[in-house]
């Protein structure tokens, strides 16, 4: 099976002078990945590349064998709709709406047939016991954290890019949210790589990587 | 969710600025289906009011105020003509038919045509539509029969037997609030001989039928020593307080109408009018002329002399037979007619096209502060939206984080600006309908000009479809704004 996320010799510069490398970095299929490092060290950056959010300069990113890299506008677009769900630490869920809208937006853009949102939807919801037909506003913030996770995984994506998103909440519920993250990601069968500068969550994964040996090292971290 | 819905859900999210812009749009498009379908519609009603009338003669001094006068009742002609200059002309050509018309009483505001028969029997209200007189009921037949018109009837409440009074003048109007100076009697108010104090010309409008046969269009006395004791015949107007001290309008108790006949509504102005007899009409005028020369007044219309004959116009019609020229035999009428200098004559139809040319430049007033509104309210949603674009580059990233290209993302917002362009199109028409069928309805009781308040559905369809493609161009602005928001830099936490 294609890995979730395969990086090679990429290589990224903002115009401000901040520089990426990263040799090679591969998450496989259903493997969950914490990435830490201190604030400003590109962790984000790393995300938004894997996700074909900002162009790199060289090298190669494939998610579930398919090079994002490689593509481009609406094909990178399509590619990430269907294979790639996003968490911030800012729920970033659309005002006004109601959770199961909210979740059904994520599938707007990909290849599931119209039929099947509001039941996508109401299953993902259900099981994060969230109500599906809650405005968003009226839900709390871990309510809202958990209708985002929905959100990432309705469109059955290969990988979640999780960046920092439990930075928002208090360390109890940022332990359950991890919790139900992992949960879910291993129950649909979805890669999980999540960004951190707290370094207490290192024990919930099997795997971690920091972000200074990720960019420095010459050879493969794993 | 849909495509749709994220468009709606953001312009409810902003719903003041949706609803200003929506609004200024609204009005745009209100005032310009207005214009344009009014313009069209006033110039059908005038051309239809025409009737089957061909040419106007009378003694205005322009073929516009003849028309005006003549069929269209503005004002009663200063320079009458003599009922032999009637006479000549009538014999003058082999006129389909000529009717002369007196204009110059009224009766509560409406204008009363002195007329002959044919008036009824011949011209018809609009073309090919003639007119119907209501069972029972007939033509006016003696001089001192009245004919209402439907609008007459249904404003003030009388029918077939009532009697009533007419004022030498146009009197005023309606909305003058002397509406009343003329009264009418009925014969139920000679029943009451409690009447006194509470006459006041309205608490009579029923339908009263003379039940006491003693009317002989002369002898009302009756009717007004119950109430006042103190008539004395033709010295004083003073009738029920409500005649002016400075005499006009004037009101002629001495000859008492019938109303014998109410006709069916016709769609046009001649809807306001009341018909009698010509020479029920001279009459009223002999009274003033005989009264001011100190004469004693008339008994009945036999003793009137040529000074009191005259007419203000009379409508002609040329005949109409298949196969011949029927244009060339008008043409020659009206230059046969033109020739004589003591008369005007004119024909309607060029008139009211000449008005209409006159009346466009002032539409175009109109049309171009209808376009003006437009351009601004378009101006509009460009800022609205542009502005919501810094609002919602956010929203927008999110959404690029979730699969939508570039692309869609600039239909969204064009839609969102389309959108408000149909809403404020639609609002727009409905005004439109709205305040066409309010504009109609004040023009018919103000002026009697009968205009269907229609919307005209070519140049609707016309302006709703350029507001829309207007105001999607005036989002184009915003939406390569949108289609241009970088993605990563929105996404960072808010702090
Ligand atoms: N939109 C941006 N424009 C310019 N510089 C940026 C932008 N986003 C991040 N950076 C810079 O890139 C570097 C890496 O930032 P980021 O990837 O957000 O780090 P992290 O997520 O590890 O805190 C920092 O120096 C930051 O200042
Ligand atoms: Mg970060």
């Amino acid at each position: 099976m294609d890995p979730a996320l395969d990086i090679r010799d990429l290589h990224f510069r903002r115009p401000g002078g901040f520089e990426i490398d990263v040799p090679e970095l591969r998450i496989a299929a259903g493997e969950q990945v914490l990435l830490t490092g201190p604030s400003g060290c590109g962790k984000s950056t790393l995300l938004m590349l894997a996700a074909g959010l900002l162009d790199l300069g060289a090298g190669s990113i494939s998610i579930a064998g398919q090079a994002i890299s490689e593509v481009r506008g609406a094909a990178r677009d399509a590619l990430r709709a269907d294979r790639v769900g996003m968490i911030f630490q800012t729920h970033h869920l659309l005002p006004g709406m109601t959770a199961r809208e909210n979740v059904g937006a994520a599938l707007l853009f990909g290849g599931v047939p119209k039929g099947r949102h509001a039941e996508i939807a109401d299953g993902l919801l259900n099981r994060l016991q969230v109500e599906p037909g809650t405005r968003i506003d009226r839900l709390s913030v871990g309510q809202q954290q958990r209708v985002a996770i929905a959100r990432a995984l309705a469109g059955e994506p290969s990988i979640i890019l999780a960046d920092e998103p439990t930075a928002a909440l208090d360390p109890e519920h940022a332990a359950n949210a991890i919790a139900l993250l992992q949960e879910i990601c291993r129950e649909r069968g979805a890669a999980l790589l999540l960004t951190s500068h707290d370094p207490s969550l290192e024990s919930s994964f099997e795997r971690v990587i920091r972000f200074s040996d990720l960019a420095r090292s010459e050879e493969p971290t794993s | 969710m849909t495509d749709l819905r994220l468009v709606l859900k953001s312009l409810t999210a902003r719903s003041t600025s949706t609803v200003v812009t929506c609004l200024l749009i609204a009005i745009a498009v209100a005032l310009l289906i207005s214009m344009l379908s009014l313009r069209e519609a006033g110039r059908r009603s005038f051309t239809r009011g025409v009737g089957n009338a061909h040419l106007v003669v009378s003694g205005d001094s322009s073929p516009l105020v003849a028309v005006l006068n003549g069929i269209f009742y503005a004002n009663p002609p200063r320079t009458p003509l003599s009922e032999s200059k009637v006479t000549e002309i009538a014999g003058s050509m082999p006129w389909s038919w000529a009717i002369p018309t007196q204009l110059g009483d009224s009766f509560r505001g409406f204008p009363v045509i002195g007329t002959t028969p044919a008036f009824l029997d011949d011209f018809e209200p609009a073309m090919g539509e003639p007119w119907r007189i209501r069972r029972p009921g007939r033509n006016i037949e003696g001089p001192f029969d009245v004919v209402l018109g439907s609008r007459v009837a249904a404003a003030t409440g009388l029918g077939v037997g009532d009697r009533l009074f007419l004022t030498h003048g146009m009197g005023v109007d309606a909305a003058g609030g002397d509406v009343g100076i003329v009264e009418m009697t009925s014969a139920n108010a000679e029943d009451d001989p409690h009447d006194h104090g509470d006459h006041d010309g309205h608490d009579h409008d029923g339908h009263g039928h003379d039940d006491h046969g003693d009317h002989d269009g002369h002898d009302h006395d009756g009717h007004d020593h119950h109430d006042h004791g103190d008539h004395d015949g033709h010295d004083h107007h003073d009738h029920h307080g409500h005649v002016h001290a400075d005499g006009s309008p004037h009101v002629h108790e001495e000859a008492t109408f019938e109303v014998v006949g109410v006709l069916e509504p016709t769609g046009t102005h001649h809807d306001r009018i009341l018909v009698a007899s010509i020479e029920g009409s001279w009459f009223l005028h002999a009274i003033d002329r005989w009264e001011a020369a100190g004469r004693p007044l008339p008994e009945s219309v036999d003793e009137l002399e040529a000074e009191d004959r005259l007419v203000t116009g009379m409508l002609l019609r040329t005949p109409v037979r298949a196969g011949r020229n029927s244009s060339a035999m008008l043409q020659s009428a009206f230059d046969r007619l033109r020739r004589d200098p003591s008369i005007t004559v004119a024909s309607p139809a060029t008139q009211i096209d000449r008005l209409f040319g006159i009346v466009a430049s002032l539409d175009a007033v109109f049309v171009a502060l209808g376009i003006g509104i437009l351009v601004s309210g378009a101006i509009s949603v460009t800022l609205v939206l542009w502005n919501s674009m810094e609002l919602r580059r956010r929203q927008i990233a999110v959404l690029r984080v979730l699969g939508c290209t570039r692309r869609r993302v600039l239909g969204l917002v064009l839609t969102e600006s389309a959108m408000i362009g149909v809403v404020g199109a639609v609002l727009g028409v409905g005004f439109a309908v709205v305040g066409a069928r309010f504009a109609a309805e004040v023009l018919a009781s103000k002026t009697g000009v009968v205009i269907l308040p229609t919307i005209d559905v070519d140049s609707s369809i016309l302006i709703v479809a350029g507001t829309v493609v207007l105001a999607a161009v005036a989002g184009v602005a915003p939406a390569v704004r949108a289609y241009r928001t970088p993605v990563a830099e929105h996404l960072r936490p808010l702090d």
